[in-house]
């Protein structure tokens, strides 16, 4: 754990975006396996760090783009769950009226781009807002949420050549959860760490412990603040684990049971628990009070989810051009 | 059986792993089954005691059937 201080405040506000994201996500696991919202779903049970810790170092204009598995990126940047339960449900009253659901979650006045499910389909969306925001002179970033798998993708290499050429203020954010869906990282990587990858395009590349949500939070501000300063991408290689299947039908086999093990007693809002008692920043009591209040929000989002209404076909029709641009 | 979203509708339950009387958490694996694409364990999505497990190990059931009671020690399933 970083050895900086930081306010409570600060600290308990990542604790609880943490354990937000983690009981949403198992909240709808359960809706699932009871029969309730049909379809699949790709989850991030135990990469939450990745996602708070580096939006925390991000101001509110600032954008993300995210993947296949967004909710943990949508809940740390903002969204409300009351928003994205509904459009799990596919009702108008969801971030995206019903029409996204799970894998194009998203709200622009929030600075979530829309989830883009291709993977390394987010790399040039977030390079080009970057473009955008540099041409008109704007001190806003784009962070671009990847999984490992993403970096072999051709899209990959163009759009960091040209973030990287054009010193855009973008930041390239690899999840390395250790598999690309079941295949191992290291059975499609030469490189011993993601981040090499930046030396190609002469940007800082680091190597971040995902599982620790200060360390990705303060490799994010230097990353942000030079991007915002004009000097640049940095590519950051967050290593984390996916607790879950990499979708719900995947009961996750590849994943030895040791290493599943080891992992658990890695992820990271356990670690952060004992970090925050230890250094005397909550009681276990206010932890238990914050895991109620978010049980509390979530189970208000699935009832009013529930009681909304489904869009119309004839809403099929409505937002397919922007207007006034 | 719970739709388990694995695009199949015939499903073999091949062991249990929690015998009646037994508490059950939600979320706790409470038996093995396969499908033509994987074994795997399934999850209890109720918390409670198993009363009655349904069907007997190495059965082929279809998603939706009931496959166990899980309630209150005590309680009566239907027969």
């Amino acid at each position: 754990m970083a050895e900086k201080k930081y306010s409570n405040e600060f600290l308990l506000g990542l604790y609880r975006k943490m354990v937000l994201i983690r009981h949403f996500e198992e909240r709808v696991k359960f809706l699932f396996l009871e029969g309730i919202m049909p379809g699949t779903i790709h989850q991030c049970q135990g990469q939450e760090a990745t996602a708070v810790g580096l939006c925390a170092a991000l101001n509110d204009d600032d954008v993300i783009t995210s993947t296949h598995r967004p909710h943990g990126h949508c809940i740390a940047k903002g969204l409300p769950v009351n928003d994205m339960m509904a459009e799990l449900f596919g009702k108008t009253t969801g971030c995206c009226k019903g029409k996204g659901g799970s894998m194009h979650m998203g709200d622009i006045s929030r600075g979530i781009v829309p989830a883009i499910a291709i993977v390394g389909g987010g790399i040039p969306v977030a390079t080009g807002c970057a473009l955008a925001f540099k041409m008109r002179k704007e001190r806003r970033v784009a962070v671009c949420f990847m999984g490992d798998g993403a970096t072999n993708e051709g899209v990959f290499h163009e759009s960091l050549t040209m973030g990287a050429i054009w010193k855009l203020p973008v930041i390239y954010a690899i999840e390395n959860n250790l598999y690309g869906a079941s295949t191992p990282v290291k059975m499609v990587n030469m490189v011993k760490h993601l981040s090499e990858k930046a030396n190609t395009y002469a940007m800082p590349g680091l190597t971040i412990d995902g599982n620790d949500p200060l360390a990705v939070y303060e490799a994010a501000k230097t990353a942000v603040g030079s991007a915002r300063e004009g000097e640049g991408p940095s590519l950051l290689e967050l290593v984390t684990y996916r607790i879950t299947g990499h979708s719900r039908r995947d009961p996750a086999l590849y994943q030895p049971a040791e290493e599943k093990k080891a992992a658990k007693a890695n992820e990271p809002i356990g670690r952060f628990a004992k970090y925050l008692l230890a250094e005397k920043a909550a009681e276990q009591s206010e932890l238990d009070r914050i895991a109620g209040e978010v049980d509390a929000e979530i189970e208000e989002a699935v009832k009013l989810a529930m009681a909304a209404p489904l869009p119309k076909p004839e809403d099929a029709l409505e937002d397919l051009f922007v207007e006034g641009v | 059986m719970p739709d388990i979203g694995t695009a199949v509708e015939q499903i073999t339950v091949l062991k249990w792993l929690k015998q009646e009387g037994q508490p059950v958490k939600r979320g706790e694996p409470l038996c093995e089954i396969q499908t033509d694409k994987a074994a795997m364990e399934l999850e209890s999505v109720a918390q409670g005691v198993l009363l009655k497990q349904v069907v007997a190990e190495n059965t082929e059931v279809t998603v939706g059937d009931v496959i166990a009671y899980v309630g209150e020690y005590g309680e009566s399933v239907p027969q």
